[in-house]
């Protein structure tokens, strides 16, 4: 029996994959995520100056992914803002649903396609500068080590299920794109303005929503590494190590919310062109 | 396509991706940036004397080193841990402190020649890299010290296996599909 039969889902994943991930893409990704973050290796090594090593291996990790982050973010965009709502458009989707496959797995195929390879790539990026640079200094830490991969994918997660939202609910290449671009910039906005208000006011309110849209902060905070050796931070203390899992779980929580919103919207409401 | 034909294919992808990974691996090890160099020199080094340097150095640094030093002289390259570097701070450096450090049990003597020496040092830990020249004759020679400091994007030892497990899990993982698609031609 032909598996498109009896995993039509899995038939439409394959042909999501052949049309966005066609060879050598993947491969090309693939060398570029784990090549470019070693060109800062010499600065890592420059962090082991540091006192904490939690704070040596999140630094570390912030050197890797934060160049990663913004071209994965940029991945999304093509995948979900511009890919995803042209297929729409153009009646593509359409056509996927007359297969035998319920809109609930098809936006579960999209999701995989569109944003969760791209965030394995940084999830692989992240893996393999530190485990190769500081094996074991992630080791030691793998607790730290775990919460702060689940940081940094949080930072791309919210953004990306913004963008998810949008291009279902627009369903035109272009105008997703720009509500995307805008929508990333809109969170960076807030985000900083929280930063600047709970650094001038210290209100607790302000640092716990602040914190909650960048759980990375948190935990940086934590360990007492302020941005740029200043101490540029929404005001308070140092938020302790279950404010920060509380943190990420409310940004994780967030992202979930956004995206059973865009699947709701879609069993329900969805009517392709 | 068949589900055996389907999975050899999802196989050779993870297998090409493998291959890609350890690709990259491989060209950041053999990437090697410099970044510093120190010269020292003295154009009468008195007897029983030493001119010397040093260097701390980790899993990724290449340290090159270009010594000259006129007749008597002789040149040592030690490595030691870090924590032994005060004792030569706090003692006067000359020929017999010299030799009393280096026969301690954890310091090690990585090259020991006479008037010159031209040679590019790797290291797999942490270590401190003492560069000294002795006057052991009674003569007075020039000697000069240059080190150059470099620093390889990645271990080469720990990348260089990295490398070559992932290479090979790669080439494991797409062979099936790779000798699929040849017989296949081949029966055409």
């Amino acid at each position: 029996m032909a598996v498109g039969r009896r995993w039509p889902p899995l038939e439409i994943l394959a042909m999501d994959l052949k049309e966005a991930y066609r060879f050598p893409i993947p491969e090309i990704l693939a060398f570029l995520y784990a090549f470019f973050p070693l060109i800062f290796s010499p600065v890592a090594y420059a962090a082991m100056g540091l006192e904490a090593e939690e704070a040596r291996l999140l630094i570390i990790m912030s050197l890797s992914s934060s160049m990663i982050s913004f071209i994965t973010i940029i991945l999304i965009l093509k995948n979900i803002s511009y890919g995803l709502a042209n297929e729409i458009r153009k009646g593509l989707v359409q056509t996927y649903l007359t297969y035998p496959v319920g809109r609930a797995s098809f936006f579960l195929v999209k999701l995989i396609s569109g944003v969760l390879i791209p965030i394995a790539y940084i999830v692989l990026s992240i893996c393999v500068f530190t485990g190769l640079l500081f094996p074991d200094l992630a080791l030691k830490h793998l607790d730290v080590f775990l919460l702060g991969l689940l940081a940094f994918v949080a930072d791309v997660l919210l953004p990306a299920s913004l963008m998810f939202l949008a291009a279902i609910a627009v369903r035109r290449g272009g105008a997703s794109l720009a509500i995307g671009i805008a929508l990333l910039f809109a969170v960076n906005v807030i985000s900083s303005i929280l930063l600047m208000i709970g650094n001038i006011t210290g209100w607790e309110g302000v640092r716990h929503v602040y914190y909650t849209l960048n759980p990375l902060a948190a935990l940086m905070r934590h360990y007492s590494l302020a941005i740029g050796g200043t101490p540029l931070g929404p005001g308070g203390g140092a938020p302790t190590m279950w404010e920060c899992v509380a943190y990420l779980s409310g940004n994780y929580a967030i992202a979930i919310a956004f995206y059973v919103a865009a699947l709701i919207y879609f069993l329900r409401r969805f009517e392709p062109v | 396509m068949m589900p055996a034909g389907r999975l050899t294919y999802v196989m050779a992808r993870f297998g090409l991706l493998a291959m890609a990974i350890s690709l990259a691996v491989l060209c950041a090890s053999v990437i090697v940036l410099p970044t510093e160099t120190t010269h020292i020199s003295a154009s009468e080094l008195p007897p029983g004397e030493v001119l010397w340097d040093y260097r701390c150095v980790g899993p990724n640094t290449v340290l090159e080193v270009k010594i000259w030093a006129g007749k008597g002289a002789h040149i040592y390259v030690i490595a030691c841990p870090e924590e032994k570097l005060a004792q030569l701070w706090y003692s006067e450096l000359n020929t017999t402190t010299l030799k009393a450090f280096v026969a301690q049990e954890d310091v090690k003597i990585l090259a020991r020649t006479t008037r010159r020496l031209v040679r590019a040092f790797c290291f797999d830990e942490r270590a401190c890299v003492i560069v000294a020249v002795a006057n052991e004759g009674s003569g007075f020679p020039s000697v000069s010290i240059t080190m150059t400091m470099k620093v390889r994007l990645v271990p080469l030892g720990r990348g260089r296996t990295f490398s070559l497990a992932l290479g090979i899990t790669g080439t494991v993982l797409a062979l099936p599909y790779a000798t699929m698609r040849i017989a296949r031609r081949g029966s055409r």
